[in-house]
């Protein structure tokens, strides 16, 4: 018989400090970038280090809870969607299906190709004291938090190896390979190396950081409906090399909104046609569109008498009593006791309301709700919100289910601090554990097969990743100037590096003073190109290429977002030693950042379109900032000039390094703009980006890519080819190419081109649109014809 | 009496920019039906399809999916049938001369996905405003065929038929208010009034014949798309009715296809995959009768007779 004592117990470690274990725990949170769900939002997850240690009885008992429940939905979901048994013989009210929005009618009727609609489900439960392991919630569309709590094992792996050795704890693995062996059972019959795509709402979602993190455990990219596409009925993934079948989607996004055309939505999301290439055959989606109907509360009045009927099996743990207002008797009980209850919608989607704070008039006005559409409600008692929560996850193949030995602990009242569940091994039962290896599937060249919006996302990244050094660098050697030099008499050039820094973060310069145009660039949010929205720019951009960026990648873009933050904080006139002290601490954490790009990466196409995008924004800087510094203007250039340019551009210890002269144009020029030997010349800038496009995959449409090298190899050559001497020429002559300004233009215009024409060949992006539908008519006297 | 038809439905799209790919539904093929024998449909479109399927959806309506893959600015979908009916369909069964509330009854205790005809859907919403509507009609005791009749004859009477005065999504609660509208917002409202009291009822789409004013000649194209209503009746039968027209009973209207509301059945839906877009959309229908040689008209009626029973 289950009781409390199925509660599984806190464990304590001894001789270990929690508070110095959860800060531990923290820290590997949050650099795997699972802290925060997003990295511009500041909320925060954290693991309890205390895991839940279950005996093996009452394991037992929740994994025959867990094992047969997942028989039972698939049989249930199966039969609603198929010949509507337990409709006719009157198991389950008509209308808690057919008055159901949950109930997606194209989806009934017709099985999927394999038959199978289930591959993983996650059950929440909790512990009652009289009944034991009561199952609170179904997760059958988005069976989230596996990446969570698999993050969270590795964690404590990491943590407590002891304790874990000593407690015998049994191993993910299995369940993983599992996992792995049920969504490549799912594909068509007709494919021998199925390709699995995990479908995440998108990187807003704050679901999708863990998705990320599981896609990347179980070796699957990672999708958002607009990387897909359906072609000749079949699904494909957009990539960098073009159109890629995907034969099986692990989807965690709701059954409304997946496909546009079909499913009704919002309308501006999902993949159209998903669900005409679903019911061709050509693609499994998991779970099956539609199995979210069996998330509505209101199944919990009849799971008992489905298990029956369906499994000729008792159920071994009903859930929370339910009371469907369908019913007579049972909307009698539930209008008595509204301010007790909590009043679930038929609809999954909908959100409950809890009786039991609601004024009297609003319960009244549900009273008159639940009186007028009775089978639209069902009600429950409301559960404590400290209420701890286990979840469990399974995988059904269509024939057995493997239940995870394991879970994620939390609470009713929301997941932001979990705990890892910790089941022993049975006595003899060593080896049970060991990882297996799946049978027959084919690999994919992930370094290959990079879906465009990721590819997309890394070239943004590399962008605003040099956007905001440059700003940093330049707002640096402004604040440097401006503690040398007395503010009331301004020097020109001085105006023209305060026009620089305007130029840089996106704005006109409006002759104001050197300091305060560096606070703009340095914190004014509203400012397009200003360091706050460059840095906002840049995590949203890592966030949506998240699966190809390391844990130390993200440690340095947490240190950037903070950095800003700390910015922000402060005037950056009121203590300019200290501003300083920070754009060095950022000039350090965006070295780092490069750093582990440049030494940890894989130089595949991810890889190739960050450095692409870098060495673009690069070039275009320096075009930028001797432009706006050089400017034809009679006189002598000043060497502080020529200094801030060599400090701005990293060359100055270049500079010295080969000239022991004072600074001389012609000399300062041919190490920033010439010297192929100087890693910030915009010669070794548009060298790197020739090799890198060269390095590109060749997508179908290969001839753009072609013209694309060929323009970058055009600029390259054109840059080989300045003399010095023509270069120092600061005044427009007559002929081209023999002049600073022109110079600058030819190469600031070809690399404008090149990003465009990167863009074209990578990332064309198309939105969708719905069509307009022909409205009815006529009356039949022929005032009526066709409305437009 | 059995009339040949020959149907064409011809839909054009045009956009200001490129298109890429789009993906279309298209419930174009009319049902047969024990009065209606179709012939012969073909769905043509241009730029041709990338695949297309042939499915039949929940409500047993023939939908063809497809999509149009290569780059285009234009896109005509043209959907022809040849079709027979032979004397009416929709018609009062011996059980609609029973009181209404036996047949909602009865639909009440119905254990099958026709409960789906009962409820909102998502065109049709029940509110006080749509049961205030329709209870001076619902009446305790008289026949289904006798509210069904006034229900028809007071929206007709009481809405003002006006193209152009409402949209695809225009609801319920608005058309109830504004008191105009086309045929489907007169068969959303109708829907609502029946489903507000329990009894099961569909949406139906399909054409209908139009005659050209007294002296002119008909005009190539100037068809309609139509919709009227199905009340279920309590032998499990279905009785039409034109709110539109005013009508109730046999219609010799061709019958599409039937759902919950027009969001089930509508001609055309589809979504495209462009950069920046507009579109614009043009329709055209013709529903010509056909001679028993086979050979129909160019346009107009010629001297086939105006559509009986039918009351402009």
């Amino acid at each position: 018989m289950p009781s409390r004592s199925d509660a599984p117990t806190v464990l304590q470690t001894a001789g270990t400090d929690l508070e110095q274990l959860s800060q531990r725990a923290r820290r590997r949170l949050r650099s795997r970038g699972l802290a925060s769900p997003r990295l511009d939002h500041l909320a925060s997850r954290t693991l309890d280090p205390r895991p839940r240690l279950f005996d093996v009885g009452a394991w037992r008992g929740l994994e025959a809870a867990t094992e047969q429940r997942v028989r039972l939905l698939a049989a249930v979901a199966d039969d609603l969607y198929g010949a509507q048994r337990c409709v006719a013989d009157g198991t389950v009210p008509a209308d808690a299906v057919f008055a159901n929005p949950g109930f997606a009618l194209p989806a009934a009727g017709w099985a999927p190709v394999t038959g199978r609609r289930l591959a993983l489900v996650a059950f929440d439960f909790v512990c009652d004291p009289d009944d034991g392991w009561v199952p609170v919630a179904d997760r059958l569309c988005s069976p989230t938090q596996l990446g969570r709590a698999l993050e969270n094992r590795e964690i404590l792996t990491q943590l407590l190896p002891a304790e874990l050795h000593r407690h015998r704890i049994r191993r993910l693995a299995h369940f993983q390979a599992a996992l792995r062996q049920a969504y490549a059972g799912l594909a068509p019959p007709t494919t021998d190396s199925p390709r699995v795509l995990l479908l995440s709402p998108g990187p807003q979602d704050h679901d999708h950081p863990e998705l990320a993190e599981l896609a990347r455990l179980l070796g699957y990219t990672v999708a958002e409906a607009a990387d897909l596409t359906v072609r000749r009925g079949a699904l494909f993934l957009s990539s960098l090399s073009g159109l890629e079948p995907v034969h099986v989607l692990a989807r965690f996004v709701s059954d409304r909104g997946a496909d546009p055309l079909e499913l009704v939505g919002d309308g501006s999301t999902g993949i159209a046609g998903l669900l005409a290439a679903t019911r061709r055959g050509t693609v499994s989606v998991a779970n099956a569109l539609g199995v979210g109907l069996l998330e509505s509360a209101v199944f919990g009045a009849w799971w008992p008498a489905l298990c029956t009927s369906l499994l000729g099996e008792e159920l071994r743990t009903a859930g929370p009593p339910t009371w469907w207002c369908g019913d007579e008797p049972s909307r009698a009980h539930v209008l008595d006791r509204l301010h007790e209850l909590v009043l679930h919608p038929l609809d999954p989607a909908a959100a409950p309301i809890d009786g039991r704070t609601l004024p009297a008039a609003r319960r009244q006005q549900l009273a008159a709700r639940i009186a007028d559409q009775p089978w639209g409600w069902a009600a429950r008692r409301a559960l404590d919100p400290t209420t701890e929560v286990v979840r469990t996850f399974a995988v059904f193949d269509g024939r057995e289910v493997t239940v995870m030995p394991g879970g994620f602990a939390t609470t009713i009242g929301g997941d932001a601090t979990s705990a890892d569940v910790w089941v022993p091994q049975t006595e003899g039962s060593r080896f049970i554990d060991l990882p297996v290896r799946v049978a027959g599937l084919g690999q994919v060249d992930f370094a290959e097969s990079l879906p465009s919006r990721a590819g997309e996302s890394m070239f943004w990244l590399g962008r605003h990743l040099e956007r905001a050094e440059a700003i940093v660098r330049l707002t640096r050697t402004v604040i440097d100037r401006a503690e040398q030099e007395s503010l009331s008499e301004l020097p020109s050039w001085m105006a023209d590096l305060s026009e620089a820094v305007d130029r840089l973060t996106g704005t006109t310069y409006g002759g104001g003073l050197a300091l305060s145009t560096v606070d703009g660039a340095l914190r004014d949010a509203q400012r397009w190109d200003g360091l706050p929205n460059t840095v906002s720019q840049l995590l949203t951009a890592a966030g949506s290429a998240r699966e190809l960026l390391s844990v130390e990648v993200w440690d340095g873009l947490t240190a950037l977002r903070d950095d800003v933050a700390q910015l922000a904080a402060h005037d950056v006139a009121v203590d300019l030693a200290m501003t300083r002290d920070r754009l060095d601490t950022m000039l350090g954490d965006l070295a780092s950042v490069a750093g582990v790009v440049h030494e940890s990466m894989v130089r595949g196409p991810g890889w190739r379109l960050l450095d692409a995008g870098r060495r673009i924004d690069r070039a275009q800087h320096l075009v930028m900032l001797l432009d706006t510094l050089l400017h034809a203007r009679p006189g002598q250039l000043e060497d502080e000039i020529l200094e801030a340019l060599l400090t701005t551009g990293v060359s100055l210890v270049a500079y010295r390094r080969r000239h022991r002269s004072d600074l001389e144009l012609e000399a300062v020029l041919g190490i920033l703009v010439l010297d192929e030997s100087n890693p910030r010349s915009i010669r070794h800038c548009v060298d790197c980006l020739v090799d890198d496009i060269a390095e590109l995959p060749v997508p179908q449409r290969g001839g753009a890519r072609e013209a694309t090298l060929g323009r970058a190899r055009e600029l390259a050559g054109f840059v080989a080819s300045i003399r010095p001497a023509a270069l120092a020429n600061r005044f427009p002559s007559e002929r081209p190419g023999s002049d600073l300004p022109r110079t600058l233009h030819t190469i600031g215009d070809s690399l404008t081109a090149l990003s465009e024409a990167l863009q074209d060949v990578y990332m064309r992006h198309v939105t969708m649109a719905r069509l307009p539908r022909q409205t009815g008519t006529a009356r039949s006297d022929g005032d009526g014809g066709s409305a437009p | 009496m059995s009339i040949r038809y020959r149907l064409r439905h011809e839909t054009s799209y045009r956009y200001d920019n490129e298109v890429a790919l789009a993906h279309n539904r298209a419930v174009l093929t009319p049902r047969p039906l024990r009065h209606q024998r179709l012939l012969h449909h073909e769905l043509h479109t241009v730029p041709d399809t990338g695949y297309r399927d042939h499915v039949a959806d929940a409500f047993g309506n023939r939908v063809t999916s497809f999509s149009i893959e290569r780059p285009h600015r234009e896109l005509s979908i043209v959907a022809t049938s040849e079709l027979v009916l032979d004397g009416g369909h929709g018609q009062l069964s011996l059980g609609g001369v029973q009181p209404w509330e036996l047949c909602a009854e009865q639909v009440r205790r119905e254990r099958s996905a026709e409960r789906v005809y009962c409820h909102e859907s998502p065109m049709v919403r029940i509110d006080a405003a749509v049961a205030a509507y329709a209870a001076p009609t619902f009446r305790a005791g008289r026949s289904l065929a006798e509210v069904a009749s006034e229900l028809t004859s007071r929206i007709y009477h009481d809405f003002a038929y006006r193209p152009g005065s409402t949209a695809i999504g225009t609801e319920v609660r608005e058309v109830l208010e504004r008191r105009t509208g086309v045929c489907q917002d007169f068969a959303h409202v109708a829907l609502a009034c029946l489903r507000s009291v329990g009894l099961a009822a569909r949406y139906v789409s399909g054409f209908l014949e139009t005659r050209p004013p007294a002296g002119q000649e008909k005009l190539v194209g100037a068809d309609a798309s139509h919709a009227w209503v199905s009340v279920r009746q309590l032998d499990g039968t279905w009785l039409d009715l034109d709110p539109t027209n005013d009508l109730v009973g046999p219609t010799s209207h061709v019958t599409l296809a039937w759902g919950r509301d027009y969001s089930d059945v509508a001609p055309l839906s589809g979504v495209i995959f462009a950069g920046r877009v507009s579109s614009s959309m043009r329709v055209a229908v013709d529903l010509t009768r056909i001679p028993d040689d086979g050979t129909a008209p160019a346009s107009g009626f010629g001297g086939y007779g105006g559509y009986t029973g039918v009351d402009g």
